[in-house]
């Protein structure tokens, strides 16, 4: 493990210590060669997992997501080359930092053994996020969103460390590998509903469930690119992961817990996906896509079995790169339009005709095209919620049909139509911008011929 | 691996070709249409070596290449099935394909990204073969889903007009509903056969296979503009003309119907499904025939009956006979796509105007065109011995002779009288009469992409009914003996619908309407149904998406209920419990003094 760790944090000197014109040719390079040793963990020999020491360990579970984050830090990099160009060198050199610590945690918290490590790692993820977001931001309610993502993660994980010591205390570790085996089934009492309301909260806040998601249109919307992409690829992942990984202590409360979530997140989905189609805001249409499609993965994660598991894990990843993707394709629009505004963004195909390529595959992966992994998840977490309830494919449906009406629109809106006349002199595109969707575009792809990969633990 | 896969596989891998030529210089050569076009020709001459190994031996056969993935006990590989059904309409939808694209020459050869445009017809022919050859439900969901977005870009190929974008975007919604009940038959035979393979799943118990086969004919009515998802059909005229007469025409629309005919294996032992299906198709068929019959525009009215026909094929499914529901798709790809390429000439010739009332006279100036039109339309009425006749006169007669619903029957017969009305109704405004267009217009058919395309059409609908019913084995019995008056009944009724309709047109040609009656304007607002439908249901929708979605619960509700009311509460109990008055010297001192007291009591301790 320490092969990527080590690396990662050799890039904060690397980023200090490059000559100014170097600084991002370097990183992007180099974390992106950390990228390619990860790889390799997709790898899982065995049926059990690969451990590395005590305290760091992957299985299928957790290698795709690892991946998936040292996948997107080179991607990052190149995605806030513009909107930095103005700033001075050592601020450049500071978010960069900034990213890379970012970076190391999360690789640190999907790879953790003890749970307690994670809960430390998870949290403190939030104050590199929660820099980038208020520092960087574009906007005076960058601050207000800083709050609302603070507060909101923090309320809800705090029961989580509670909950951790007691059930160290009670079974004696916390080590996971070892816990699956120790745990003892939660009887249905008071308390231990509130134990199981304690552990969950913390995950379903940070996914987002609906009701709790108020904190995410408002961080994506206010944070500058890398911090909307790895909000949306990989820090709402973390949810789905602490769940996946908690649920095995609280059987077998979940089967008899999970009616309200389920309710809510099913009813989210749709109203969520509804609010999108009235989205003027090109970045917060895309926050709420995310919070629609993470509705879909907690309806796998609290369904519990194997085959929601496989989608619950295909579509967080599916979801990690689309949404990067289409986070990435909207910065492109406001660092040309200067404005979020769809309708001031209009008709741009005629100008910049291989970004529409981008636009539309964008589009299409992300109303679940097959065969790309992002239908291989949702027709997973479709099927598994079918045969755990017929009725849910109402909801499912309606969702399906709201996510392919909202896709279509942002793509219609944005691509096509005459273009308006204050963006007839923006500039082309770029061979960075290209190089930054092909990189999203190509995982995606070739996932999509052997997705056995990202399915996670396949029973 | 003997030559009948062999010459099947490579027919198939011709077919990728010019698209992995799209990176090469080749794409931005202005031969490429032609070299798209002629491609489809080796392929479509390839491909009759496995049909006719296919008429001649009778053998299905299935081929399963690639293993994609293997989820517990379900095994999804890359299989295709090489039956009846596909080896039949491989050919078919070559040919056509073929001729559509020699036609794509003539009509688009000025637009600038004419290459593009045949990529993308020659992706929709490959997702197409994709869905018709596949052996798993998940391969045909790829064609499935892959003809849905084709449709998309094809339709909205002029981007830059509103309607065409609006007229794609309703496709998609239309088919996504119909998605949804494909969606929900593969999640029922996941669960309950664990396995997506044809094969397998024809094998499951025929008892309680509602839910499954419900959502199959969802799947088949939204794909196939059946009766409540049908407006996309006509809408979808936005798109250029050769994609109306490829998609919407031959080959994507028939698709439902298709796949009706695929899962027919699980449909015939359930009575209650033929019912609906039945009904679901009579209504079909008679609603957009009323349709079709006040049309102006000429396209739409093609449309329409294009429609028209899906329903009567959708008609021959819900009285058990598949085999013939297939033949009609067969027979219909050739005189429909023929019909929308004369509609194209016409509408080109004369500058873009697709206005019936304004064509006239156009059997002198475009004879050609106007001959290739007439056979067209006499096909598609089920003249005799045209190709139209070899399978609507089986289907009428199949249904006369059947004993399921009387009332379906009775809407399939005034359907098709219907068919020669507003047929004749074509003829007569167009191309009889005197010219009513602009005299400036320079009118040309003598184009040899255009001539030879609808030649071979025109070939087609004259003779490929004759071939393909004279080649291929009947495979149900067909009814042998009946009264005269049931076996001319197709006849009668169509000749019945000419009559009336030439008289009416006489007679009316010249007279004026004080004010249209109500059935007009039934007919000529399609049913009210895009004016109810298309503003109620869009508007409830985003109204409330926007009120009680965005504004009530998200802006509203749950800022107030979670943050503001906690802040608020904070706030009010701080000021309220608080003693802090902003005394800054007192606090201050205060502080000191603790300081300095602590500090001597601590240092008298020691």
């Amino acid at each position: 493990m320490l092969k990527i760790i080590v690396p990662t944090m050799m890039l904060i000197p690397l980023t200090w210590l490059s000559k100014p014109s170097m600084i991002w040719i370097n990183t992007t390079a180099y974390s992106m060669l950390i990228s390619l040793i990860g790889l390799t963990y997709l790898n899982q020999f065995t049926d059990n997992n690969l451990n590395f020491s005590l305290l760091f360990f992957t299985d299928s579970l957790s290698a795709p997501l690892l991946v998936l984050t040292t996948w997107l830090l080179p991607l990052m990099l190149m995605a806030s080359q513009h909107h930095l160009s103005k700033e001075t060198l050592t601020r450049k050199k500071l978010y960069i930092t900034m990213l890379v610590t970012l970076q190391l945690l999360l690789i640190m918290t999907f790879t953790a053994t003890e749970l307690i490590m994670f809960y430390i790692l998870f949290e403190a993820t939030l104050m590199p996020t929660l820099i980038i977001i208020t520092r960087w931001g574009n906007q005076t309610e960058r601050l207000n969103a800083g709050l609302y993502f603070l507060f909101y993660t923090l309320v809800g994980s705090l029961p989580l460390l509670i909950a951790l010591l007691w059930l160290q205390s009670n079974l004696g570790t916390l080590n996971l590998l070892v816990i699956q085996y120790w745990t003892q089934p939660l009887l249905s009492s008071w308390s231990n509903t509130l134990l199981w309301l304690a552990c969950m909260m913390a995950f379903m806040v940070k996914m987002p469930l609906y009701g709790l998601h108020l904190w995410l249109p408002k961080a994506h919307v206010e944070a500058p690119i890398a911090g909307s992409m790895v909000l949306a690829a990989v820090l709402l992942k973390l949810g789905g992961y602490g769940m996946m990984r908690i649920t095995i202590l609280l059987n077998p409360l979940t089967d008899f817990m999970a009616y309200p979530f389920m309710m809510l997140s099913l009813w989210g989905m749709i109203m969520t996906s509804s609010i999108c189609l009235r989205q003027t805001d090109l970045k917060s249409l895309i926050a709420y896509s995310s919070v629609s499609h993470m509705a879909l993965v907690i309806v796998a994660v609290l369904i519990q079995s194997p085959w929601s598991y496989m989608g619950a894990t295909a579509l967080m990843i599916a979801h990690g790169l689309t949404s990067s993707m289409l986070f990435c394709l909207a910065n492109s629009n406001y660092e040309r339009i200067h404005s979020r505004t769809m309708i001031l963004a209009r008709g741009l195909q005629t100008l910049l005709p291989l970004m529409a390529a981008w636009w539309l595959l964008a589009s299409l992966t992300n109303l679940a095209l097959p065969p790309t992994i992002n239908l291989v998840g949702e027709l997973f977490v479709v099927m598994a919620s079918f045969s755990w309830s017929n009725i849910t494919i109402i909801l499912m449906g309606i969702n399906i049909t709201i996510t392919a009406l909202y896709s279509l629109y942002m793509l219609i809106t944005t691509q096509r139509g005459k273009y308006t006349h204050h963006v007839k002199n923006i500039k082309p595109s770029f061979t960075r911008e290209n190089s930054l969707m092909t990189l999203h575009l190509l995982p995606l792809l070739l996932l999509s011929l052997n997705p056995k990969v990202i399915l996670g633990p396949i029973y | 691996m003997n030559l009948f896969t062999s010459s099947i596989l490579v027919t198939l891998f011709m077919l990728t070709l010019p698209i992995m030529m799209a990176n090469t210089s080749m794409y931005i050569n202005k031969l490429y249409p032609r070299y798209v076009k002629t491609t489809i020709s080796y392929a479509f001459m390839i491909s009759l070596i496995p049909t006719m190994m296919f008429l001649h031996l009778g053998q299905d056969t299935m081929i399963s290449n690639w293993h994609w993935i293997t989820i517990q006990t379900m095994k999804l590989s890359l299989s295709f099935k090489f039956d009846y059904f596909s080896m039949i309409f491989v050919p078919v939808a070559l040919f056509v394909t073929w001729s559509i694209m020699e036609f794509s020459i003539w009509y688009m050869h000025s637009d600038p990204y004419i290459n593009r445009f045949f990529k993308y017809l020659l992706l929709f022919l490959i997702t197409m073969m994709i869905l018709v050859t596949a052996n798993n439900m998940f391969q045909l969901f790829i064609g499935w889903e892959g003809v849905g977005i084709m449709s998309f870009l094809l339709i909205g190929w002029w981007y830059g007009r509103t309607d065409a974008n609006t007229a794609a975007l309703q496709a998609i919604l239309y088919n996504r509903i119909g998605d949804v009940g494909f969606i929900m038959a593969m999640a029922w035979f996941l669960t309950n056969l664990n396995t997506w393979d044809l094969q397998q799943i024809f094998m499951a118990n025929h008892e309680n296979l509602n839910i499954p086969l419900i959502g199959l004919l969802l799947a088949a009515t939204g794909k196939s503009a059946q009766f409540g998802l049908h407006p996309w059909l006509p809408s979808a005229m936005e798109g250029p003309t050769p994609v109306s007469a490829l998609l919407h025409s031959s080959t994507m629309v028939v698709a439902g119907v298709f796949l009706l005919i695929r899962f027919h294996p699980l449909m015939e032992h359930n009575k209650t499904l033929q019912t609906i299906t039945l009904c679901l198709g009579a209504i079909t068929t008679l609603f957009t025939a009323v349709c079709a019959l006040t049309q102006n525009d000429i396209k739409k009215i093609v449309a329409f009956s294009t429609s028209s026909q899906l329903g009567l094929m959708i008609v021959t499914i819900g009285i058990n006979q598949p085999y013939l529901a297939f033949l009609h798709i067969c027979t219909h790809a050739f005189f429909k796509a023929m019909l929308f390429m004369c509609s194209g000439s016409i509408i080109h010739s004369l500058n873009d105007e697709q206005d019936i009332r304004k064509m006239g006279g156009l059997f002198k100036a475009l004879p050609f065109t106007t001959t290739s039109l007439i056979v067209g339309s006499l096909a598609l009425t089920g003249m005799p011995f045209l190709t139209g006749f070899y399978s609507k006169d089986l289907i009428i007669e199949t249904a006369n002779t059947s004993y399921t619903n009387a009332w379906a029957l009775l809407m399939t017969l005034v359907a098709t009288s219907m068919t020669a009305a507003y047929s004749t109704r074509i003829m007569f405004l167009a191309l009889l009469g005197q010219p009513r267009f602009s005299p400036i217009i320079t009118i040309n058919e003598n184009d040899p992409h255009l001539i030879n395309s609808i030649k071979r059409l025109l070939f087609g609908s004259i003779f490929a009914g004759f071939l393909i019913s004279y080649n291929i084995t009947p495979t149900t019995t067909p009814q042998m003996t009946m009264p005269h008056y049931l076996k001319m009944m197709a006849l009668i009724v169509t000749i019945l619908g000419f009559i009336l309709a030439l008289e009416l047109n006489l007679m009316m040609q010249n007279l004026k309407f004080k004010y249209p009656s109500g059935l007009f304007k039934f007919s000529n607002m399609l049913g009210y149904f895009p004016t109810i439908i298309h503003r109620l249901m869009p508007k409830t929708n985003l109204l409330m998406g926007q009120k009680s979605a965005s504004t009530l619960l998200d802006m509203t509700w749950m800022e107030k209920i979670l943050p503001k009311s906690i802040s608020h509460f904070q706030m009010k109990s701080s000021t309220a419990v608080s003693n802090q008055k902003g005394l800054i010297k007192l606090y201050f001192m205060s502080f000191m003094l603790t300081l300095t007291l602590s500090l001597l009591t601590l240092s008298f301790h020691g």
